[in-house]
C-alpha cells in the first residue's frame, strides 16, 4: 500500500507540474461556464442536465490529452522500463497512474459544483438528478482513463496515443447506432455497447444498476489488460 | 426479500467474481501451454472481452433500479409492471418518440425499466425524426406511437403514458372470444352518432341541467357512450352498421 501511495503521489507531481492538465481545465471550464450561462438564460429550468452531457462530450475530448503521455511518454523516454523492472508490480503502477488522472478529471468536475450551488441558491433544483448526474460523470470519466491509459501502454507515441483514446470513445459513444442493422442478438450487443446510451438515463435521475455496472466493468476489463500487457514485456 | 436486494446481491457478486478472475488472469504466463505469444494474447483478451459481456449479461438480467426524481417520473404503474412480468409469450415493442417531447423521453425510460422485468418484453426505442423510413415500413404516422406485435398479431398506440402502454398489451395478450352485440330494432340512435350528453325532458321545455324539471329522460343516448367507452378501452373488434334497421 505504502508502495502505492508513493507511486500515485510521484504521478499526481508529474501531472500538476505539467501545464497539460492547466491547459485542460481551463478549456473545460471555460466551454462549461459559457454552456451554463447560455442554457439557464434560455431554459429557465434549474438542473444540470445539459452541464453534465457538455460535461460527457468534453471528457471525450480532453480525458485522452491526459492520460496520452501516462505510459506512452515513458516508453519514448525509456523509463518504463526502469519503473518495471523495480520492485513494484505492474498493477501498482497501473492503478496509481489510474488514480492520479482520475483525481485530476474528478478535480476539474468539482469546479462545476459551483453551478449547483447557483442553482441552489436562485431557485429549486430536484437533487435527485443532480446526485445522480455526478455519479454518472464519476463512473464515465473513470472509464475514459482507464481505457485512455490502455490506448497510452499500446504505443511510444503520444498523439497516436491519443488518437487511439478519441477513436475508441467515439466508436462507443455510437454504437448503438448501428443496432438496426444488425440481426438479434447482435443489436443488442450493440445497443448496450454505447457509452451515451447508459449515461443518459443516469443524467435525468433514473439509476440502473447494470448501467453503472456497464462502466465498472468496462474501466476493470480495460485496466486488467493494460496490466496484462505490461507485465507480458 | 425484496428483488431488488436480490440483484444488489447479485451486483456485488459480479463485481467481486470479477475482481478475483482478473486477479487470476494477471498471474497468468506470457504463453499458454505450447500456444506462441500472439496465440496467448489473443485467447487473454478474447477470454476477458467474453467474460465481461457475460458480467453484463447477468447485470443486465438482474437490474435494479432508483428512480432520485422528486416525483418519481420514470417510475412505471404498478399495473404496467405486474403485466409485464406476467407475460408468457415474446411481445416486440417498438416505440416511436419525439425527442424534444419530455413525456416521450420519459416513457423511453419507463419502457427500458419495464424490460429489464421480463425477457419477453423486447423494447426497440426509435426516434421517429431519425427514422423516418422504418417509421413508414411499420405503418407509423404519427409521433410518439408504439407498435406492439407479438404472434402475427400488431396493435399500434400513440401515448406517452407507461399505462396506455399496459391497456395496449392487454388487448394483444386477451385470447377471449369475440362477443357480437345487436344494437338495433330497439329506438336507439345511430350507431355512428356520439351524441351522449345527460338529456332532460320535462314538463316546461328541454333543458341540459335538472333546474325545475319534474321528470327526467335519457332515452336513445347509450350506444353512441357504449361504442366509445368500447373503442377507447380496446374491447370492440369494429362495428356493423345494419342498413336494413329503421334509424332512430
Amino acid at each position: 500500500m505504502r508502495t502505492l501511495r508513493l507511486l500515485f503521489t510521484k504521478e499526481l507531481n508529474a501531472i500538476l507540474v505539467s501545464p497539460i492538465g492547466y491547459t485542460v481545465a481551463a478549456v473545460f471550464l471555460l466551454v462549461l461556464g459559457y454552456t451554463f450561462s447560455l442554457t439557464l438564460f434560455a431554459t429557465k429550468v434549474a438542473n444540470l442536465q445539459y452541464i453534465f452531457h457538455q460535461m460527457y462530450v468534453l471528457s471525450i475530448l480532453l480525458v485522452p490529452v491526459l492520460t496520452m503521455r501516462s505510459f506512452a511518454e515513458e516508453r519514448r523516454s525509456e523509463t518504463l522500463e526502469l519503473l518495471l523492472t523495480a520492485p513494484v508490480r505492474e498493477l501498482s503502477v497501473v492503478i496509481a497512474k489510474y488514480a492520479a488522472t482520475l483525481t485530476l478529471v474528478l478535480g476539474i468536475f468539482a469546479a462545476s459544483l459551483v453551478y449547483a450551488w447557483i442553482l441552489d441558491r436562485y431557485g429549486e433544483p430536484d437533487w435527485g438528478p443532480i446526485y445522480a448526474g455526478y455519479l454518472a460523470l464519476v463512473l464515465h470519466a473513470s472509464l475514459l482513463v482507464a481505457v485512455g491509459l490502455l490506448m497510452s501502454s499500446l504505443t511510444e507515441n503520444q498523439v497516436v496515443a491519443a488518437a487511439l483514446s478519441i477513436g475508441t470513445f467515439l466508436m462507443l459513444w455510437f454504437a448503438d447506432s448501428v443496432s438496426y442493422l444488425l440481426p438479434t442478438p447482435l443489436d443488442s450487443v450493440a445497443i448496450n455497447l454505447s457509452l451515451i446510451g447508459h449515461f443518459k438515463p443516469m443524467v435525468s435521475g433514473s439509476v440502473f444498476l447494470s448501467d453503472v455496472g456497464y462502466f465498472v466493468t468496462a474501466s476493470m476489463l480495460a485496466l486488467f489488460l493494460t496490466s496484462w500487457q505490461l507485465a507480458q514485456r | 426479500m425484496s428483488t431488488e436486494l436480490i440483484n444488489s446481491g447479485w451486483f456485488l457478486g459480479i463485481i467481486a467474481a470479477l475482481v478475483v478472475l482478473f486477479a487470476a488472469g494477471l498471474k497468468l504466463p506470457v504463453r499458454i501451454g505450447s500456444t506462441n505469444r500472439v496465440v496467448t494474447a489473443v485467447l487473454v483478451v478474447g477470454a476477458a472481452v467474453g467474460i465481461v459481456i457475460l458480467a453484463n449479461v447477468a447485470l443486465f438480467r438482474h437490474d435494479a433500479y432508483l428512480d432520485l426524481t422528486r416525483e418519481k417520473a420514470f417510475t412505471p404503474s404498478a399495473e404496467a409492471r405486474e403485466l409485464v412480468r406476467a407475460l408468457q409469450e415474446p411481445v416486440d415493442v417498438a416505440y416511436f418518440y419525439q425527442k424534444q417531447n419530455p413525456g416521450a423521453r420519459a416513457l423511453t425510460t419507463m419502457l427500458r425499466q419495464l424490460e429489464r422485468q421480463n425477457p419477453n418484453f423486447r423494447v426497440q426505442l426509435i426516434d421517429a425524426d431519425q427514422n423516418p423510413a422504418l417509421a413508414s415500413s411499420l405503418g407509423v404516422r404519427t409521433y410518439n406511437s408504439a407498435v406492439l406485435q407479438a404472434g402475427g398479431r400488431r396493435i399500434e398506440v400513440v401515448t406517452t403514458d407507461d399505462r396506455e402502454i399496459a391497456l395496449g398489451l392487454l388487448r394483444l395478450m386477451r385470447r377471449s372470444e369475440l362477443v357480437i352485440c345487436f344494437a338495433s330494432g330497439h329506438g336507439e340512435y345511430d350507431i355512428d352518432n356520439f351524441e351522449f350528453h345527460t338529456h332532460f325532458e320535462g314538463a316546461q321545455s328541454h333543458s341540459h341541467d335538472a333546474s325545475g324539471l319534474a321528470v327526467v329522460q335519457m332515452e336513445q343516448h347509450g350506444i353512441g357512450r357504449l361504442r366509445r367507452a368500447q373503442t377507447r378501452t380496446g374491447r370492440a373488434k369494429g362495428f356493423i352498421r345494419d342498413r336494413t334497421a329503421n334509424p332512430g
